[in-house]
């Protein structure tokens, strides 16, 4: 069975229908990528899948590992293993990013019945996980966010998503604002975690982050539909011909 | 009937007052009589009136107040409580209703003279001392140091010597009302030296869960490049007011850095006024404040600029849910001299769940050129996008929540150098936030 089925999703925002109907199976160990021009519902599904208030599902359903998530809390996606890389990761003054992390961890290990993490085990970890993203380790003791470059936030968004281990990432325009060394490095961080355990859902505009993370499948959405669904030749023909020829098909 | 501030207060203060008391105090007369005018004769200025704006002592109506005894009490439980959390290796200085406790206070410097003395019936005010009140708060200046200067029974007062190096100081001011409601006026005043460096905190509590009003009144002279950080934590009993005041006056390139936390207590409210009186002097004032249930916190503060190249800053911080109400009133005040003055306030509120009310009155009044002052303030319920941003990690509502308040007072707690103080300070606020926010 496919580890995530979104079966004929409906979502109105403010009373607007923006989604019309997305289908999308995605297996263990499959990367699928969505891209579309702007304003076609690419944000609004990936906040629909992490549960944010004001998206309203009129029809449809979503099934993570055979899980109707719909009806799941937001704390409670994340913890059955959902993890929303924002677009614009939101500033948190006065917390610290690794007061932060340990909170999310340890609320992820306190669902799967273990002791908080060590102090010493904890360090560890982050240190381990911040050096293969090429991260300046006094990040950390940042407030989480704050004053952090646009690569520094997305960095600590696969930060986050490394060591809360998701079986199911969602990644809203990870590439964007990443200049080419920090998109490797963030390539490499995600690449790390493809494995059969679990999947994930890139959301982009561009091709270039699909050179470094290979999709098995790439999905066009336009007006809230998907209008063509190919492998990892279709962003070249998207590159080359732009999506107007859709634009039209919608 | 008069309506005015004190009115609810009528009948103690007309049992309780008599100049003739007031000589151990060594006051001038002229001073005595400016407070009387407010006192007794309810002559309020339109300033005073304009101050006491949004907060009322209509709440006392009724109560027969008694005045106050120093009752030790010295088993009590939460007394014990305080003098276990005091550094040893600090200067402690306990007042039980505005009486200074021997017992309890630590031993050694106080002894001497030269530090600390106490001024009453038995040890009036006198030259030697070098305590002249009224030089430091300006007589009739205020309806609450008006209040306190005409029915104070003892003060305390502390020189600090550049010699002394840098001293820790606590005073611990103590209420306890048995069996009947008390009201009490403690009084401190606190002169540092020419080049003297001290950390003062201050702590108010009651101990016996019972009606009482307290008049605090801090009078602090910073001489010229003396350097003060001063803690105030206010954690009154449930159906106790506070109405205190702090005055402290800046001279010549002195530092005043000063930090209050505002918990407890039916009502509070705290005044501070700086008079920037030396060239080059700085001070920061900042300060938070939690209400739940009826609450009622009033933060009114003045700073004046009187001198050549000063600098201040305010940033105040609340919380309140329920029924209660936050108000800020920060005035700043820059005179004809004060030229290249640098000056702001700021205060942010947040609102949770219930009715709560914030009130915010920033004036700036500018009687000069080439000054840079700045205000700003907001109020609102708590970020929806960073509470998202905490649980779609898995964190559970109630505990991002948490992590967001105490967030919100982080900023202003880091700001604090000194890191014991950093760390009683977010213990006293993380048990205050677990008890009325996540319980």
């Amino acid at each position: 069975m496919s580890l995530v089925v979104i079966d004929d999703l409906h979502v109105s925002v403010d009373g607007k229908e923006i989604l019309k109907g997305i289908s999308i199976e995605i297996k263990h160990g499959e990367v699928h990528a969505i891209m579309g021009p702007n304003g076609t519902g690419k944000s609004t599904l990936s906040y629909t899948i992490s549960g944010r208030n004001g998206y309203e599902v009129t029809k449809g359903s979503i099934l993570v590992n055979g899980k109707n998530i719909l009806d799941m809390d937001v704390h409670e996606r994340s913890l059955m293993g959902i993890f929303h890389a924002f677009q614009y990761p939101i500033e948190i003054p006065g917390v610290t990013t690794s007061n932060f992390l340990k909170s999310t961890i340890n609320a992820r290990r306190r669902y799967q019945g273990l002791e908080d993490i060590d102090a010493v085990e904890f360090l560890k970890l982050i240190n381990e996980k911040m050096k293969l993203l090429n991260m300046d380790p006094d990040i950390i003791k940042r407030p989480l966010n704050v004053a952090f470059s646009g690569g520094e936030k997305k960095r600590a968004e696969i930060l986050q998503m490394s060591v809360l281990e998701p079986i199911f990432g969602i990644l809203d325009e990870t590439d964007s604002g990443l200049d080419i060394d920090a998109l490797k490095i963030v390539s490499g961080g995600i690449n790390s975690l493809i494995n059969d355990t679990r999947c994930f859902l890139l959301i982009t505009h561009y091709q270039r982050l699909l050179n470094y993370v290979i999709p098995d499948y790439v999905h066009v959405l336009i007006d809230g539909c998907i209008v063509e669904t190919g492998d990892k030749s279709l962003p070249d023909t998207l590159e080359a011909e732009g999506y107007s020829r859709f634009e039209l098909k919608a | 009937m008069d309506r005015g501030i004190l009115s609810p207060l009528k009948k103690y203060i007309s049992e309780n007052h008599s100049i003739e008391d007031r000589s151990f105090t060594n006051i001038k007369e002229s001073f005595l009589k400016s407070s009387q005018e407010i006192i007794i004769n309810s002559r309020y200025t339109n300033d005073h009136i304009e101050s006491w704006k949004y907060t009322s002592l209509d709440h006392l109506l009724g109560i027969e107040f008694s005045n106050q005894l120093c009752n030790e009490d010295l088993d009590n439980p939460k007394l014990q409580k305080i003098k276990d959390e005091i550094r040893p290796d600090s200067i402690n200085l306990f007042f039980i209703n505005g009486h200074f406790s021997s017992c309890l206070s630590s031993n050694g410097l106080i002894e001497s003279d030269a530090f600390f003395n106490q001024i009453n019936k038995e040890n009036p005010n006198q030259e030697g001392y070098g305590c002249s009140f009224g030089r430091i708060v300006s007589p009739g200046s205020s309806v609450l140091s008006s209040l306190n200067l005409y029915l104070f029974k003892s003060a305390g007062l502390l020189k600090i010597k550049k010699e002394m190096g840098n001293i820790n100081i606590n005073i611990v001011s103590i209420s306890n009302a048995k069996n009947n409601a008390i009201i009490t006026h403690p009084r401190f005043q606190i002169i540092l030296e020419d080049g003297a460096y001290a950390s003062i905190t201050e702590r108010h509590f009651g101990i016996s869960n019972e009606v009482y009003l307290t008049n605090p009144l801090c009078e602090i002279l910073l001489k010229d490049k003396a350097y003060l950080d001063h803690f105030c934590i206010i954690d009154q009993d449930p159906e106790a007011s506070h109405i205190g005041r702090a005055e402290i006056s800046l001279s010549n390139n002195s530092v005043y850095n000063s930090f209050f936390m505002c918990l407890g207590g039916r009502l509070t409210r705290l005044e501070n006024y700086l008079h920037i009186k030396g060239n080059g002097a700085r001070a920061n004032i900042s300060g938070l404040y939690c209400l739940s249930r009826d609450q009622h916190v009033d933060i009114s503060s003045e700073v004046v600029h009187d001198t050549d190249s000063s600098f201040s800053n305010q940033n105040i911080r609340g919380l309140a849910k329920d029924n209660s109400r936050g108000i800020f009133q920060g005035k700043i005040k820059v005179n004809k001299h004060a030229i290249n003055t640098i000056a702001s306030q700021f205060h942010k509120a947040i609102l949770l769940s219930g009715t709560p009310e914030i009130n915010c009155k920033p004036e700036l009044e500018i009687y000069t050129d080439n000054v840079q002052c700045s205000h700003g303030a907001t109020t609102g319920e708590i970020d929806e996008d960073q509470l998202f941003y905490l649980v779609s990690r898995g964190i559970n509502p109630i505990e991002a929540k948490f992590m967001l308040i105490n967030g919100f007072f982080e900023d202003l707690i880091l700001m604090i150098k000194n890191d014991i103080i950093q760390d009683n300070l977010r213990s006293i606020l993380g048990s205050w936030i677990e008890r009325n926010i996540l319980n």
